[in-house]
């Protein structure tokens, strides 16, 4: 019983301290809180993002798209719920935007989900592509290149005198939330079979399984809970255009998963912290920031392949014999 | 008009040609999906630029020197970096990205913001039969495209390097059985396949001004031709690669950018759903 | 006819391009048979299984299971059937444990759905104790208790090929097929896989068996069918087939 709640009992531990940082903050340096909050919203909803597509990986798909699906929950929460007033409740546009990215994802996964790495990773890319004429192109309802403007904070969350104070909270429980779903599925018995089809997929339809089914269904849930992450990014910056996420918001998401490792669900956490506070100092670096960026992506592809994650044991191997080279990760 | 906008056409396509058939060819060989190709071509604009416009060497000569100077740089980064983590599909494609954001990076640091362009030495307007008027080094950036693409073919078809990579592409362990060193050819065709793209930038930087990010979009359009010409087919490349320019050129025209992306990439999912061995693939 | 065969399989053909890999290759099994399919290095054989498990679709004829059409159906429609395979070169998930590979097998599997797995009820639980007691069950079952939490990787070759059937009787399949499960194991580890399969067919599993190994198939098997070159040279009980002339020559490649 004990070994069962500890899982539950350390996040808990964490989130409770987590949701302490604001005060204690406010109270120690007022003026810092602000900026902190900003990082603090993003890293928490990237470590979201970052643990679907980890979910998605150990199925096999690795999505270079998921950036498209962030904007499709984004544009359906600020057409819904700002540009033509349809929901007046910004929760239930967030819960549309979640659906229409798990309705899109669900007709193109079941067309592409047969397709494997580099061509699962090339299609979703070029859907993801595809999004930005269509949204520049259309007045409406997508409010062309200026996109959508004054998208308002959900009901609730001006509670807070300061909105990123309460954005803050809202990333807190959509991370932890997401944590835990993917957590649970990861310990069941539909984690074991998404591992497997990741292994070996014909194996796993010879075991009297679907794979398609389950990929669908990992590929689907994964873009809900993205979708929603773009609904709250939506009013969190009040406005989004076709430039507000791109390539490099889908690349980011993978790269959480290459920083922090694949290997657990550790990884994705531990990258989505690293790169999203590297990200806020770089975008004052200009164009240093691409640099830096190549160069990480470059760093932990040759010397460090399974993620920052795997440095304990990569350390230690190193110290206590001199082997060449450890395999792990990427599969 | 029609005629005007066929020629053009017909030169976006042979240049795309070039861009393409150096990243499939890549594919082909590595099995990598090289996404710093772009680089490569504005990386060849830039050392255009740099050796007209500022040292003063004659155009053809800095060409030359593009032919001279890529192949050793291709080989560079192929060796330093994509050989030894080829065999991870995804490290290797991860690490192109990387290649791009950095040397994307460090062009705008060193080459800096502003637009660069560079004068071809033949100048005037030519007037093609059928009534269209065309800058002369329109036609005769496409003409040596197209004559750089016949030297690809001699070489892939029939040198004793094309009979390596031919073994390479369709083997590596055959090959290496055959006595081939599928490392070093690999290395040879990374080298010809970002020479070619290099070339590419040195053509287009006499016809539109280039900058450090240029070599973005040529490398969507040829990812959107390779697939469509079927991963690691030249020729169904070259074939795509005058749709695209067709494409662009009509389209473009009529519809603006934005279709043309719309449509390109649309192609580009439909042909990986339903035909991922492209427009020329059997099967 | 009141049928007691399992399998009917009927005129199937298999071409790939111009390799014709099986021609109107027609067979039956009964119910509780102990069945062999040999041949030659290229015969047809694993062909075949690709096409009864629906792996490959035949250009010609059908195949029957339990009385019911199955060609055209999903391969995972044709294993939720009752008919299990394992697969010539050693296939199994080699990152997962004993226990998580045998769990796959296991038929209650397919019934879990995401909603309960996130939410944990009690449905859910019911049906995690099933996977998890039969997956102990097959263990137990194979002698594989020692072996049940290590990475099936690092098993030795012949404790692979124990776990690859050990996923295929999870869901206690009426016919079990097994291509080639000696190939490469030591004496002792033959005695070993065949005592099991022996006694499965004893509990009444149907078994249709793919070898190479004759004294195997001599020893265990009622029926044989025998194919060279796509097709079907000879059928019928080990002293026939090792008398059969047409076999000898197929196999000594004259
Ligand atoms: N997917 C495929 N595509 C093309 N040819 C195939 C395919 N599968 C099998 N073949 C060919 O069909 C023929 C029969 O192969 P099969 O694997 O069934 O032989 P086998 O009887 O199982 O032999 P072995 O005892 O060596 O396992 C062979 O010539 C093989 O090359
Ligand atoms: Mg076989």
């Amino acid at each position: 019983m004990n070994s069962r709640l500890a899982p539950y009992l350390t996040a808990l531990a964490v989130m409770a301290a987590l949701a302490l940082v604001p005060p204690l903050i406010k109270f120690i340096a007022p003026d810092k809180w602000e900026l902190t909050a900003h990082i603090g919203i993003k890293i928490l909803l990237n470590v979201g993002f970052g643990l679907c597509l980890w979910m998605m990986l150990q199925a096999g798909e690795l999505s270079l798209g998921q950036g498209g699906f962030i904007t499709i929950g984004a544009y359906t929460t600020g057409i819904l719920v700002a540009k033509y007033n349809l929901i007046s409740v910004v929760w239930l546009g967030y819960l549309a935007g979640a659906l229409a990215a798990a309705v899109i994802a669900l007709m193109l996964g079941y067309l592409i989900v047969h397709l494997k790495r580099i061509f699962f990773l090339l299609v979703t890319w070029s859907f993801a592509e595809m999004l930005h004429p269509v949204l520049t192109s259309f007045e409406h309802p997508f409010g062309g290149a200026m996109g959508i403007i004054d998208i308002p904070a959900p009901e609730g969350l001006t509670l807070f005198s300061e909105s990123w104070t309460g954005y803050y909270y809202l990333a807190l429980i959509y991370g932890f939330a997401v944590l835990w779903i993917v957590w649970r599925i990861a310990g069941s018995k539909v984690g074991l079979i998404t591992k497997s089809i990741g292994q070996n997929d014909t194996l796993v339809t010879f075991c009297g399984l679907y794979v398609r089914k389950y990929k669908v269904m990992i590929f689907v849930l994964g873009c809900f809970i993205t979708g929603i992450g773009g609904g709250i990014l939506a009013s969190y910056l009040t406005a989004i255009s076709p430039e507000t996420f791109t390539f490099f918001t889908s690349l980011d998401i993978i790269m959480f998963n290459l920083i922090g490792g694949m290997g657990t669900m550790a990884g994705p956490i531990v990258g989505a912290v690293i790169l999203s506070g590297l990200n806020e100092y770089l975008f004052a670096a200009g164009y240093w920031r691409m640099v830096v960026y190549g160069l990480i992506i470059i760093f932990f592809i040759t010397l460090l392949p399974g993620g920052m994650v795997s440095l304990p044991a990569a350390l230690r191997k190193r110290f206590t014999r001199k082997t060449k080279k450890q395999e792990v990760g990427l599969g | 008009m029609f005629m005007q906008m066929a020629v053009t056409g017909l030169v976006l396509g042979s240049i795309y040609m070039l861009v393409a058939s150096g990243l499939t060819l890549i594919y082909g060989i590595m099995h990598q999906v090289n996404m710093a190709h772009g680089v490569f071509f504005m990386l060849g604009a830039m050392a255009t630029y740099y050796a007209t416009e500022v040292i003063g060497l004659p155009y053809f000569v800095a060409l030359f020197a593009v032919v001279l100077v890529f192949p050793i740089i291709g080989a560079a980064f192929e060796r330093g970096i994509f050989r030894n983590i080829r065999h991870i599909w995804l490290a290797g494609y991860m690490a192109t990205v990387g290649v791009w954001m950095l040397m994307e990076g460090l062009g705008w640091q060193v080459f800096g913001t502003e637009q660069k362009a560079v004068s071809f030495p033949i100048t005037g307007l030519i007037r093609l039969p059928g009534g269209a008027v065309l800058p002369a080094n329109k036609l005769w950036v496409g003409l040596i495209a197209i004559a750089i693409m016949a030297g690809v073919y001699y070489l892939v078809g029939r040198t004793a390097l094309g009979r390596q990579l031919r073994a390479v592409e369709q083997n590596p362990r055959a090959a290496e059985l055959m006595g081939i060193n599928a490392d070093r050819a690999m290395a040879k065709g990374f080298a010809l396949g970002v020479t070619l793209a290099a070339l590419a930038g040195g053509l287009v930087s006499t016809l539109y001004s280039v900058d450090p990010s240029c070599g973005s979009t040529p490398m969507l359009k040829a990812f959107i031709i390779i697939i469509l010409g079927g991963l690691g087919n030249v020729t169904g490349s070259v074939i795509a690669a005058y749709i695209l320019g067709f494409i662009d050129s009509f389209g473009g025209s009529l519809l603006g950018y934005q279709a043309g992306h719309f449509m390109g990439f649309g192609l580009v999912i439909l042909i990986l759903i339903f035909k991922p061995s492209g427009i020329m693939g059997d099967e | 006819m009141a049928d007691r065969s399992i399998l009917r399989v009927e005129n199937v053909s298999k071409n790939f391009g111009g390799l014709v890999a099986l021609s109107e290759v027609s067979f039956h099994i009964e119910k509780g048979d102990f069945f062999g399919l040999i041949g030659p290095n290229g015969a047809g054989k694993s062909v075949m299984v690709n096409v009864i498990s629906g792996l490959y679709s035949p250009n010609k004829g059908r195949v029957e299971f339990d009385g019911r059409q199955i060609t055209g159906l999903r391969p995972d429609r044709i294993i939720r059937e009752g008919l299990s395979r394992t697969f010539q070169h050693s296939t199994l998930f080699f990152d997962l444990s004993v226990r998580e590979n045998i769990m796959m097998g296991v038929r209650a599997m397919a019934d879990m759905g995401l909603a309960e797995a996130i939410l944990g009820s009690s449905s859910a639980r019911s049906k995690d104790k099933a996977i998890e007691d039969r997956s102990q069950e097959v263990i137990d079952l194979l002698g594989l208790e020692q072996q049940a939490e290590e990475v099936a990787a690092n098993l030795p070759y012949g404790l692979q090929k124990i776990v690859a059937i050990g996923i295929a009787i999870a869901p206690k399949p009426k016919l079990l097929i097994l291509d080639e499960p000696l190939t490469g194991l030591v004496a002792a580890e033959v005695d070993q896989v065949m005592g099991h399969i022996a006694s499965l067919n004893q509990q009444g599993m149907t078994i249709f068996i793919i070898e190479h190994n004759m004294r195997a198939v001599m020893n265990f098997c009622s029926r044989i069918v025998v194919l060279s070159f796509g097709n079907k040279i000879a059928e019928g009980a080990p002293g026939e087939i090792q008398r059969n002339r047409e076999v000898i020559k197929s196999y000594l490649g004259e």
